[in-house]
Order: C-alpha cells, then structure tokens, then sequence
C-alpha cells in the first residue's frame, strides 16, 4: 500500500535579467494521495493577480485507472468566502494529464487547496501558498526563447510584472487571461498551439485585451496563428512617425512593431517606446458592476399571485361570520370553525410556498457586445440570485462560461459539458459570468443626404426584437429586422434616451443602462451602434424551471469601406 | 369528560359572538393584518436592506400583539361596549359568588385573546418560514401573546366598577395601555425586559433564554386585577356601592 508521500512542485520559469524573483511560486504542495501525484503551477510565471480568474496548471499521474474530480478551493477571512471549482477528469496509469482549471485568489493568508475526489471521498489533498510577493497588479505575458528583458522596461518597483512564458503556457481559455496587461510575442512556436489556445487569445484582444507583437509583418504572415490579427486595415498612427502599427480586434488592438524589447542593448529611444506601448491602458469592459444597481432588488411576487392571495383573504374576512357564529352553535359548529380555520391555514402556507418559490431566483442583466468584425459576441451577466431564506441554489450556464460570486459566499463551479454554479448564501448573492458565443450579425452605416442608412444581416437565427440605433448620444428606432434589413433614419425622428432613473421596468432599465454605457466607451461611443433584444439563452445563467433572462444586443455598425 | 365553562364567561362569549359590532372589529382586525402581510411579500422585504424576513414575520408578531392587547382590554374595560355583555356592577347583584364573577372576566379576556390570535393564523402562515422547526417558537410567541393581553384586560375589568367616568375610565385604560408598550421601552435592562413587544420578541426568536421569566409580573397583575375585582364584588354586594 503506499503511504503518504511529498509531492514536489515543478519550478517555475521565471527569472529576469537583474533581479530573479525572490521566491519561487507557486509554494511545493505536499499531500496524501492515493498513487496520484499531481506537480502544481498557480498563477503566470508564479505571478497571481488577485480577484482576477488565474490559471491553476496541474499534471497529473496516477498508478491506476481513475476516474474522479479535481477540487481547487480558495478562501477569504473578510467577507467569509470559500470559492470551489471542480473539473471532472480520467486518469491513466503512468500517463501524464495536463489540466488547467480557472480560479480567482482572493486572500493570500487563505492557502489554495487542491484536492482530488474520488467516490465522494477525498483521494489527495495538495495545499498551495503563494508568497506575499507574488501578488501583483498585472501580469504582462512574454513569449520569447529567451527570458530576458522585459522587466527592466516595465521597472522593477512597479506592481505589474513580467512572466516569461512559452506556446504551450499560453491559457486555452480566455477569461484565463483576464490578468494580463499585455501579451508581447516575439517568438512564438504556433506549430505548438492547438486551437483553443489561438482561439482563447483571439478572443481576449477582442474583448478588449492587448496584444504586441514584436516582429517584422513580414515575419507575422508566416505564422499561422498570428497573421490574422493583422488582416483589419490598421487605426491612424498614434502620433505622426510612430513606428508601430495598431490594427483594431474587437474591443482590443493589436500592435506590430518591428522592435525587439528583449535584446540586451535596447536603445533609450526603443526602451521609452516600449514603456509607452506596456503604459498603454487596456479598453474598460462594457458591462461592469454598475449594472447591477439598475437590477430589481428582489423579483416581486407575480400579479396573478397577487390576485389569488388578495381574493383568498378577502374570502377569509367573509368566512370570519360563519366561523364566529358557529361557535353559537355547539359541537358541530365548533367543529365547523375549526375546518374554517384549518382549512385557510393550509390555504395560505400553500401561498406562502408559492410566493417563496418565485422569490429563490436570480435576476439579471445580460448584455452581448457584438466584437466587431468577429462574428462572436461577448456575453456578459451580472445578476443577484435571491433565495427567500439562506439557502442553496443551483445555476447552470453553457459550456465555456464562468461564473463567479461578487461577494462572500460558499459557492461551487463544475466545469463540466454544462457548467454549474451552486453554493449556499445568505438572502442574496450578487454574481458575473461571462463568455464568448458564435453570434453572426453584422451591420453597416451610411451617412447619406437623406440621413443614416443602416443595413443589418443576421444569419444567427435568431430573432431581433425591438431594434434601436444609437448615434452620438441619441436613439432612433427601427422597424422590425428580417435575416437581411436595410432602412433610412430620419433625421428629424432622432431622439435623447431616458435615463435610468426616469424608467420603469427592468427591461427599460437595462436599455437606459446600456445607453448611458455607450455614451461612455471609448471604443463604442465614436461609432453607431444597434440595441436590440436578442431571442439567445447561451451564456444566460438559468435558474432551472424559470425562463431564461432577455439579452441585450449591442452591435457595433461598421462603416462600408470607402464610405465618406 | 365535559368542561364546564364559567357561567360569566359563557354570557360574555354568546354575547360577543353574537354581536355584529365584534364581527366589524374582528373583520377590522383581520383586514389591517392582511393588509400588513400583504405589504411584507416580496418585493417589499428585499427593498428594505437590512430587514430579513425573520424581523418581517416578527414585526408582524408585535403589531399583532398591540391589537390583541387593545381590543381584549378595550371590551373589557368597555371602551368597546357590547350588547348584551353584563358588567362587573351588573353582575354584581346577581346570585353568582365574587370569585367566579372576577375569574369568569379573566376566562372571558384570555379566551378572546385566544380567539383573536387564532382568526390571525391563516396570516401567520402566510409569513411563516416554510420549516417545521419554525412551528413552536410562533406557537410560542402566539400563546405568549394571550397571556400579555390578559393582565391589562383584568384591570380594565376592575376598573369598569372602580371608576365610573366613562371619560375618565378611557384615559386611565390608554394612560396604561401607553404605559405598558411605551415607557417600559425606556427602562434599563434587564427592566426593559418587561416590555411586552420585547417579551414577543424574546419568546419568537427564544434568546435570551430567561424570557419566561418576564412574564411573572404579568401574571401577577392579572392576579391582582382579578383579586381586586373580587374584592369590588363583595364591597358592591356589602355597601351598595363600589
């Protein structure tokens, strides 16, 4: 039988020119196992970003066939809080099984744990702590042969740093990049990448990430993996003789410059461009926390409810008379009282449980945001699930969607062909999930003499419901929209969208949310967009049993090439 | 095995069955119960931070209270007058000994509080948290509610022979009304134990642990309510006048 035995946890790679990390990270995890071992890497290059989805990379080997469950449990003190996520996995003997599952560190005292389950019971338990110094602000991720460079660009004191990576480090899912300031390739082994990995960094610049590339163009249309990010027509340069080129990607820019930052004689001039380029902010999500002000506090109880619990009491104030008058009349009339009382007793608790069965659900506002030119759409929620009492709740999501808790709770997401999220909380628990979903809808606008001409094709399927066109500030809306739509907008139609506060409605609410929203992104508010109610459910988080939560589409409108 | 219901409290009760003015108040107060229920469904208890449905259900319980309390008080100290309903001068004179006439009105004041808190149970469960093991602390809170009405409707019923200004009898009956659920807010602990919503409160939620204790002096004055109105009776019967 083989007993306990100490795991030892794969160094990390990191190391910079001047001054290497002062410890290595992630710590060396030692558990009891069942003939499985498992070597532990948290964060990039040892590198976590707190409150941030971090990959948690694991390789496992087992002695026997198995088949179980990878547990990965973060904590924190202040709000209580234990976060779970568990990725189903089968095990081979003597073979070893990459894994990567998504986590979010949000207090460094409370060690990560890694645990592997097996028929209900824990099999190996593998604690992790990451040092204090290991927290950090950002992490700029730099594939290059040689880890050397960067850092002294960024500066040594600041709190983002530099994690040395290679093709096969690169996150294969895109929320997992969600940390990362930027992503600099100079050499990049794309033969190495599968396609979720290209798709996975894809995806990120189009939600709004930033990727450099280090390179001659002529050196990036060589590569597979990277060419395409060059195709869209590149933005004016920043400033009049800048040497990089900056070609949008969704919500994100791609940057190509022929100026390698990881040689060791770096020019200052080179050095300065490379620290204004790793400066350079990244594009704000469209959906943020705000969102959730504008949700209803709790999901009401249904008017037809209303009605019956109305008309029940109110037959109980007419019963009030026999009931009193039976109590005149002996035995029997107590008897009748008592059948009154019972009887509307059970009548109420069965509305009691009907009320408190409509108010466990979870109400919120999802938003697509149409990436243009892509033909997928970022897909976020930002909901409150509300238990009538503390409670447990289960949510599911489709596949490639993350969800976690925007507050203490004890919460469990399973990754699995269906994603989960379940926990318990107490009576409301505010909550975001995200993901990427196919979505080919594209629009065109004209300014034209007769005012703007908008032209929509959708080919998802799906009905668009309620179509608005939002320019500088302003709405105008459109009558309903076939699989291909052209109108005309009148210029005298146009006008200023109510805000928030002045609506009623959490639809009507959402949409003055959105309005407001557009009239503040940077990349969204200098072009035309169309807002329009979306018949799609994937990426929504369901309550199961209760109908699926409208979606908010905002398609950016691009503009005919050529046009004025 | 039959009960033998107190001939004084058997007068009462027909009476005040039978009495349409009873079937407004407790219509009245069924109604302005329903209405309070109504108000605390959802959305209302998730717009109020803070205020959980415990504390829902509870305030409930305490509004509750302050109508039984009243109306079980108020008919016996005949601010409320029913038809039909003899009082303690009139029962005076009648063949019925003092003690059975002063416990008959208590029997009748705890069995109208009993009444009162049982026409608002289909409410309660309305509110109700939806677990078993939430049955006994509101059975608690419930039968703690009738015991509380029952002291000031004992001295409401002295007081109907005690003091015969019917202005002054109403004064005297709210002046205690307001005194028992207002100024023993102010009382230092553990005095202000004794204040009766805190006593509901105390029994519902079942901390501190010590609350039955809270009701001794309760029952004390219900005691000596009853005493005193023995006492009346006899003084009645002896000179004629209270």
């Amino acid at each position: 039988m083989t007993g306990p035995r100490v795991f030892l946890l794969t160094a990390m790679m990191v190391a910079a020119a001047s001054r290497p990390p002062a410890a290595a990270a992630p710590a060396t995890p030692v558990g009891l196992s069942a003939g499985i071992t498992a070597d532990i890497r948290v964060g990039f290059g040892g590198y976590v970003v707190p409150d941030a989805w971090m990959p948690v990379t694991l390789r496992l080997r087992s002695e026997r066939d198995v088949a179980g469950t990878v547990e990965v449990t973060t904590s924190r003190a202040r709000p209580p809080g234990t976060e779970r996520v568990r990725v189903e996995v089968h095990l081979v003997p003597r073979t070893p099984h990459p894994l990567t599952v998504p986590v979010i560190v949000r207090d460094l005292r409370s060690p990560l744990v890694v645990r592997f389950l097996e028929q209900g019971g824990v099999a190996a338990t593998w604690p992790v702590s990451i040092p204090a110094g290991r927290l950090v602000d950002g992490v700029v991720l730099a594939v290059n042969r040689r880890p050397v460079g960067l850092q002294q660009i960024l500066g040594e004191s600041g709190r983002i740093r530099v994690a040395y990576v290679t093709a096969d480090d690169l996150p294969a899912r895109w929320q997992l990049y969600e940390g990362v300031a930027a992503v600099v390739v100079r050499d990049l082994d794309d033969r190495r990448l599968i396609p979720a990995q290209v798709e996975a960094l894809a995806g990120w610049v189009a939600t709004g990430g930033r990727l450099i590339i280090a390179a001659p163009r002529s050196e990036i249309l060589s590569r597979p993996a990277l060419q395409p990010f060059i195709v869209p027509p590149p933005l004016p340069p920043p400033f009049p003789g800048a040497p990089e080129e900056v070609h949008p990607w969704g919500r994100g820019r791609v940057t190509v410059i022929p100026v390698d930052p990881f040689r060791a004689d770096l020019p200052p001039d080179d050095a300065a461009m490379w620290t204004r380029l790793l400066g350079e902010p990244r594009t704000p999500p469209f959906v943020d926390r705000t969102l959730l002000d504008v949700l209803p506090q709790s999901p009401g109880t249904s008017l037809s409810l209303q009605v019956v619990i109305l008309l029940t009491l109110g037959l109980y104030l007419i019963l009030l008379r026999p009931l009193t008058h039976g109590l005149l009349r002996g035995r029997s009339g107590w008897a009748l009282a008592a059948a009154l009382l019972v009887g509307a007793t059970a009548v109420t608790a069965t509305l009691n449980l009907a009320v408190r069965r409509g108010a466990s659900t979870i109400v919120q506002g999802v938003v697509a945001v149409a990436l243009p030119d892509q033909g997928v759409a970022l897909v976020e929620s930002v909901g409150r699930v509300l238990l009538s009492r503390r409670g447990a709740f289960q949510l599911r999501a489709g596949a490639e969607t993350l969800v976690r808790p925007l507050a203490g709770a004890e919460t469990t997401l399973v990754l699995n062909q269906v994603v989960r999220f379940e926990g318990r909380a107490e009576a409301t628990l505010p909550v975001r999930a995200a993901t990427l979903v196919p979505l080919p809808i594209h629009g065109l606008y004209r300014e034209g003499p007769e005012g703007v001409e908008v032209q929509i094709e959708n080919r998802s399927g799906r009905r668009l419901r309620d179509p608005v066109v939002f320019l500088d500030g302003r709405i105008q809306p459109l009558p309903p929209l076939d699989r291909e739509s052209r109108a005309t907008l009148s210029p005298l139609r146009w006008r200023e969208p109510a805000a928030v506060d002045a609506v009623r409605g959490p639809e009507n609410r959402l949409l003055a949310w959105a309005f407001g929203r557009l009239r503040g992104d940077a990349i969204l508010s200098p072009t035309v967009s169309l807002v329009a109610w979306l018949d799609d459910d994937r990426g929504i988080l369901h309550w199961p049993g209760q109908p699926a939560a409208p979606l908010l589409l905002v398609l950016p409108l691009s503009r005919p090439e050529g046009a004025p | 095995m039959t009960i033998q219901l107190n001939p004084v409290t058997r007068g009462d009760l027909r009476s005040r069955l039978a009495s349409p003015k009873i079937l407004w108040v407790l219509r009245l107060y069924v109604a302005v119960l329903s209405l309070l229920a109504v108000f605390s469904l959802p959305p209302e208890s998730g717009r109020l931070p803070g205020l959980v449905e415990t504390e829902l259900l509870q305030l409930f319980l305490l509004f509750q209270l302050g109508w039984v309390a009243y109306l079980t008080s108020a008919l016996a100290v005949g601010e409320i007058a029913v038809e039909g309903e003899k009082q303690i001068l009139d029962l005076a004179v009648t063949s019925f000994p003092p003690r059975t006439i002063a416990l008959g009105k208590l029997w009748t004041a705890a069995l109208f509080a009993a009444a009162l808190v049982a026409a608002a149970v289909p409410l309660v469960a309305l509110l109700a948290p939806p677990e078993v093991g939430a049955i006994p602390q509101l059975l608690r809170a419930l039968l703690v509610m009738v015991v509380l009405a029952v002291p000031l409707a004992a001295v409401g019923t002295w007081l109907t022979a005690a003091i015969s200004s019917d202005l002054l009898r109403t004064m005297v009956h709210w002046l205690l009304f307001l005194g028992l659920f207002a100024a023993t807010r102010w009382l230092v602990d553990p005095l202000a134990f004794l204040n009766p919503l805190r006593i509901v409160a105390a029994a519902y939620g079942g901390t501190p642990s010590a609350w039955p204790l809270a009701l001794l002096p309760y029952l004390a004055i219900a005691a000596a309510g009853t005493a005193l109105t023995g006492r009346l009776v006899l003084a009645v019967r002896r000179e004629g006048t209270p």
